[in-house]
């Protein structure tokens, strides 16, 4: 009893040798956890959050920026969660100019995922909120095209983001460059929904999920762009400015309470339309997003469709005439 | 909200459902048809009436970056070399397999999710030399695939312990599951997405039907055979898009509703004649057994009332085999003489 009890100690130990060493980190056993582990030298803390937090760091071999995201597992009765696994399996999949590079992946006494990422300047929320939000139509158009070009070869690669929002959209200050980020930390829809009805992530939700239709595709990113297109034109979240009682309403007050010849199956959708709000005469696009060209304003209304299966595509708004008449680099 | 990986998509389904649609709905608001991903929703918020299609339909264009890509997921070869050589403990990766389709059933995740754990299972075994003699292992490894699956298809994940049911011999901690979890994670590579047949059939049912879709039968009716072939070693030769390309043709052709040339010339576009035929021949022994195990009433093109209790059956009836396969070489050698055997009397009674 005794001998095969330490018999099964020593082979898991000698498993958890082994499950020291990451193939992607080229660690060595013995070496102190952190941020040596990950060959980085910590200069702040430049964020924190339900998941935990994200350090500014030093390259210890090439000297660069990056930024390590430190992400605390602490339901121990769940083991990975689920979200680690979903961003960096994703992240290891998608290379693109426009989305953010995921450089190493480790863990740290088993209390810690850190994924180190090439380090951007800031976020669109903090360059809409702090810096004003970008006043020249070209700005907006460049940075639309980049966050489209992203979505559009995501969506080529079967990924959905479905968490779109200024926030995970970095950007690069002096090229002015775009990538998205933040590939796996928001949480399932029911804590989400339960969360954030009051909080702004919900600005961003598409229509159809708000609705709790359980059949939902790349859609829902469009419309999530949409928001985000609006919010860089007007300099705040676009359903923040119109008063109502929650975020569909507002939807429904700003685009029409939909019926069957507007959206084909919402009365199945949500059987009980009719009791959950009046019947709303739509307020219109143009109504809140002023100083933005026609096109642009017919391009965002395909974006913010209420009928997902008539939402323009990301590819398809690539090649929208918006996008025609201005040179970038 | 996490993104989606359509790999690993659905774990939980109404597969168990004993009414079938046979129509299908080709209206514009069906994603699917588009070409279009298509994900299903949180469980707590199905609504059960509605059936959305299981199996998520590939472009053109994605199914050539599919087909390119299974092979640096593909563990078939690798691994049925080891198991072969006797590097990889047969009758332990046996049991874990067994294993994981229990748990399926117990949970009501879909056939694909098997493959998908099992993906994950081979990969590892392939990459990665578990200690010797320690039969422990190879049981946590099975819980730990289970437990990345789930997660990665953001199904409700059960609680570490309630996913060890079955008649585990082992019963491990929390924090025992999420080492091994994290060390699966790092012999992968963080690469999770699992291309199986799944990722190929509904396209290929598609073409082979000159673009319509198929009957929700002959979904179901692939749905089964392809997760037959996850018993047993026969199949790890062939790459996931060319089993989901012989049992496609397979069950078209047993429904004949189609040109078996045609299909025949539409598929070797995508995946090598021979191997293509070679595979279809083996589907059609594999169906032959498990015919064997029915009543005799039943025809193979009759849909039973539970999907599961056939899938059962094909498992029980193909493990026979299997034991057969895993025994000495006299038995081997007879193996094929019984199969032989199998098919002239089903055929025969085929033909009563």
């Amino acid at each position: 009893m005794w001998n095969e009890e330490s018999d099964w100690i020593g082979s898991f130990d000698a498993l958890l040798a082994r499950l020291a060493e990451c193939s992607m980190c080229s660690r060595r056993s013995g070496e102190r956890p952190g941020a040596a582990q990950m060959d980085v030298k910590i200069l702040d803390v430049a964020a924190e959050g339900g998941y935990g937090r994200v350090f500014r760091c030093l390259d210890v071999h090439t000297g660069a920026l990056v930024a390590m995201k430190q992400i605390t597992m602490v339901r121990l009765s769940q083991g990975i969660p689920a979200q680690i696994i979903r961003e960096v399996s994703l992240l290891r999949e998608l290379h693109h100019a426009n989305i953010v590079k995921l450089l190493r992946v480790g863990f740290t006494e088993n209390r810690y995922v850190n994924l180190v990422f090439e380090h951007l300047d800031y976020d669109l929320h903090q360059f809409i909120v702090n810096r004003g939000y970008p006043k020249d139509a070209t700005t907006v158009k460049s940075f639309m095209f980049q966050i489209l070009s992203a979505v559009a070869y995501c969506h080529s690669r079967k990924v959905l983001h479905r968490d779109l929002k200024p926030s995970n959209v970095l950007i690069n200050h002096s090229k002015r460059l775009i990538k998205l980020a933040d590939f796996g930390l928001a949480r399932e829809f029911a804590d989400d929904f339960l969360y954030t009805e009051k909080l702004g992530t919900s600005w961003y939700r598409a229509p159809e999920i708000l609705c709790h239709s359980r059949q939902y595709s790349t859609q829902v990113d469009l419309w999530s762009v949409g928001c985000i297109f609006a919010e860089m034109v007007i300099g705040q979240p676009l359903f923040q400015v119109i008063n109502c009682r929650d975020e569909l309403e507002g939807i429904f007050k700003l685009l029409g309470t939909p019926t069957e010849e507007t959206w084909p199956g919402i009365t199945k959708l949500m059987p009980n339309l009719h009791i959950y709000c009046s019947k709303f005469d739509p307020l219109g696009l143009e109504t809140f997003v002023t100083d933005l060209e026609p096109s642009g304003l017919n391009l965002l209304s395909m974006m913010l469709c209420l009928d997902p299966s008539k939402r323009i595509s990301a590819e398809a708004s690539l090649k929208h005439a918006y996008f025609t008449d201005v040179n970038w680099i | 909200m996490a993104p989606s990986f359509d790999f690993a998509s659905s774990l939980l389904c109404t597969e168990d459902s004993a009414v079938f649609d046979e129509s299908h709905n080709n209206g514009g608001t069906m994603m699917s048809m588009m070409g279009v991903y298509e994900d299903t929703w949180s469980p707590r918020k199905r609504h059960f009436d509605e059936e959305p299609d299981e199996l998520p339909l590939l472009s053109d264009e994605s199914l050539a970056m599919m087909v390119e890509k299974e092979c640096q997921h593909w563990p078939g070869l690798r691994c049925l070399n080891k198991l072969q050589t006797g590097d990889l403990d047969f009758g332990a990766r046996m049991e874990a397999v067994d294993w994981i389709l229990k748990v399926r059933s117990h949970f009501g995740y879909c056939s694909r999710s098997s493959l998908v754990i099992q993906n994950y299972l081979d990969r590892f075994l392939c990459a990665y030399e578990l200690p010797k003699g320690r039969v422990w292992t190879m049981q946590l490894l099975a819980v730990a695939c289970l437990s990345l699956a789930a997660k990665l298809d953001e199904t409700e994940v059960p609680l570490s312990l309630d996913l060890q049911v079955g008649e585990s011999k082992f019963l491990f901690e929390a924090k025992t599951i999420q080492r091994m979890e994290l060390l699966v994670l790092s012999t992968l590579k963080w690469r999770m997405q699992a291309i199986t047949p799944f990722t190929f059939l509904d396209y290929f049912l598609c073409k082979i039907n000159d673009d319509q879709s198929p009957l929700r039968s002959s979904i179901m009716r692939s749905i089964q055979l392809i997760s037959s072939t996850a018993r047993g070693i026969d199949f790890l030769e062939f790459k996931p898009s060319e089993i989901a390309a012989a049992v496609a043709m397979y069950v078209m052709g047993e429904t004949q509703t189609v040109d078996t040339g045609k299909a025949t010339s539409f598929l070797i576009q995508h995946v090598e004649k021979e191997r293509l035929l070679k595979c279809v021949k083996m589907i059609q022994e594999l169906s032959c057994n498990s015919g064997s195990a029915k009543d005799s009433s039943a025809s193979v093109t009759c849909l039973p009332q539970s999907p599961i209790g056939v899938l059962d059956a094909l498992c029980f009836s193909y493990k026979s085999d299997d034991t057969n396969a895993g025994s000495s070489v006299n038995s081997s050698h007879n193996s094929p003489v019984a199969k032989r055997r199998k098919l002239n009397k089903t055929c025969g009674a085929d033909l009563l």
